[in-house]
């Protein structure tokens, strides 16, 4: 019967402990069998490997070392983004502040002038002055969508009325209808012996700073300085400040 | 200032405290930053001359490996992660690439035809291909560079068994202390006699069954090694 060779068997030939007729004996049948010539080869090469002492003790080493440096690389790489982060936050603090709450000055402007015309309009005029109160009362108390609708109504029927035709424009400005409005105001100039030509200079001039249309209001604004109108200081001062805005 | 200048270029006009307090933050950041860079200066400020390494591994000197893995490791990891790795792969491949350059630097007829760095990256390099092989992932884009022609003397040869002595070894570091004792004394052919006067037993036939028990464990645990079955597979075709 054939006795299978121990791993024991092997190590003790390894160790040079076998007689010489086991040794010869042991080699005769590594040759025959691949099997147990693979087993040699992996304890022989066992064997070497748990000598290297000095091997296992470097890679434990440098196991370390890169344990070690691969911690501190990783808080290094958090640490590195703390001042980019704090750097971030503040170039977002100020975009908030310059562009999310930047004033748009000229709008500011727009809204420091601007304030719609009083009513002068006379409600005891000959004939019928409902849709006069209508519109007056609307005017009045800011109700603009009336106001609009009972002015154009007034200025159909009283075609040489300018002073509607103002109130009406500034209803539209209001309204935002400022395309309808420039041409009531441009419509307006148009006319000969306009009483009203102050204000109708003036309100076109905010209406064109109110749409960014600073070259006209510019050429308005120096208009109403020039023929020295009823609005000539508030014109000079909005012009310094846009002056000084560019 | 670039917080005033900015502000000052938009016109806008903020709160003093709010300037101030982006200010000073900033201000922080950039002292934090300079702070930074400062301390990883002066980790890099000493350079070591390739010699100066090549010593230095041999020693085992500590400042000289971290040195090795502050200037490589980086190079290393951009090797391994652009070729199908990980940051794991990475850290394996240097420390190995290491245990390689130790074992060559050894040996006093060692000389460095190269510069360090290509000496070093040419090895680690080969222990990503041969893993890469292993996984039978297409190797084609890291051939393609040929560093063949840097890979150490008998690398190719010896890198299998590099590799067989890197599994039994890490599977010998898992046993116990008094395992890894035995077996180290024995292997070194000290006389069991000495083996137990030196592990404090009395008799040596519990030196000698715990030899057998600790060997059979170490045997078991490489041969259930998924990186020990791949040769071993390979042996039994």
């Amino acid at each position: 019967m054939k006795m299978k060779i121990s791993d024991e068997y092997i190590s003790r030939y390894l160790d040079g402990e076998l007689t010489p007729e086991e040794e010869a004996s042991l080699k005769k049948k590594m040759e025959e069998s691949k099997e147990l010539r693979a087993r040699y080869n992996f304890l022989k090469e066992l064997g070497g490997a748990v000598k290297e002492e000095e091997i296992m003790d470097f890679r434990n080493q440098v196991n370390k070392i890169v344990r070690n440096k691969s911690k501190q690389r990783k808080n290094y790489e958090v640490k590195k983004l703390i001042p980019v982060a704090a750097s971030l936050l503040a170039i977002i603090i100020i975009a908030i502040f310059v562009i999310v709450d930047r004033p748009d000055e000229n709008k500011d402007v727009f809204s420091n002038y601007y304030e719609p015309y009083p009513l002068t309009i006379n409600t005891r005029d000959a004939g019928d002055n409902t849709h006069k109160l209508l519109a007056s009362e609307a005017y009045e108390n800011r109700n603009w969508s009336e106001a609009e609708k009972e002015f154009e109504y007034l200025t159909k029927k009283n075609q040489d009325k300018h002073l509607f035709n103002l109130y009406l424009a500034i209803t539209k400005i209001e309204l935002d209808k400022n395309v309808e409005a420039k041409m009531i105001l441009l419509d307006l100039l148009k006319e000969d012996n306009l009483l009203i030509r102050d204000q109708v200079y003036w309100y076109l001039s905010l209406l064109y700073l109110k749409t960014k249309n600073y070259k006209k209001a510019i050429g308005i604004f120096n208009i109403i300085i020039q023929e020295d109108m009823y609005y000539s200081d508030k014109a000079k001062d909005i012009l310094k400040k846009i002056e000084k805005e560019k | 200032l670039w917080v005033f200048i900015f502000l000052k270029s938009f016109k806008v006009e903020l709160e003093s405290f709010l300037i101030e307090f982006i200010a000073i933050q900033i201000l922080a950041s950039c002292f934090f930053l300079f702070y930074l860079l400062s301390s990883q200066n002066q980790r890099i400020l000493k350079k070591y001359s390739d010699l100066e390494i090549v010593n230095g591994i041999r020693q085992r000197n500590a400042v000289i490996l971290e040195y090795v893995y502050n200037e490589y490791y980086t190079m290393i990891r951009s090797l391994v992660i652009e070729n199908k790795g990980n940051e794991q792969d990475a850290k394996d491949v240097f420390q190995e690439g290491l245990v390689i350059v130790f074992r060559k630097i050894k040996n006093k007829s060692f000389e460095l035809k190269s510069s360090f760095k290509t000496y070093f990256y040419s090895v680690c390099w080969y222990i990503w291909l041969k893993e890469l092989e292993k996984t039978q992932v297409n190797i084609e884009k890291l051939t393609e560079y040929m560093y063949f022609e840097n890979i150490p003397d008998n690398l190719v040869d010896e890198y299998e068994m590099h590799d067989k002595y890197r599994i039994y070894q890490e599977n010998f570091k898992k046993l116990k202390k008094d395992c890894q004792k035995i077996l180290k004394l024995f292997m070194q052919k000290v006389p069991m006699k000495q083996i137990a006067k030196k592990l404090g037993k009395k008799s040596e036939q519990y030196i000698k069954n715990r030899k057998k028990i600790c060997k059979d464990r170490l045997i078991e645990n490489i041969k259930k090694d998924k990186r020990y079955k791949r040769y071993y597979e390979d042996e039994d075709k």
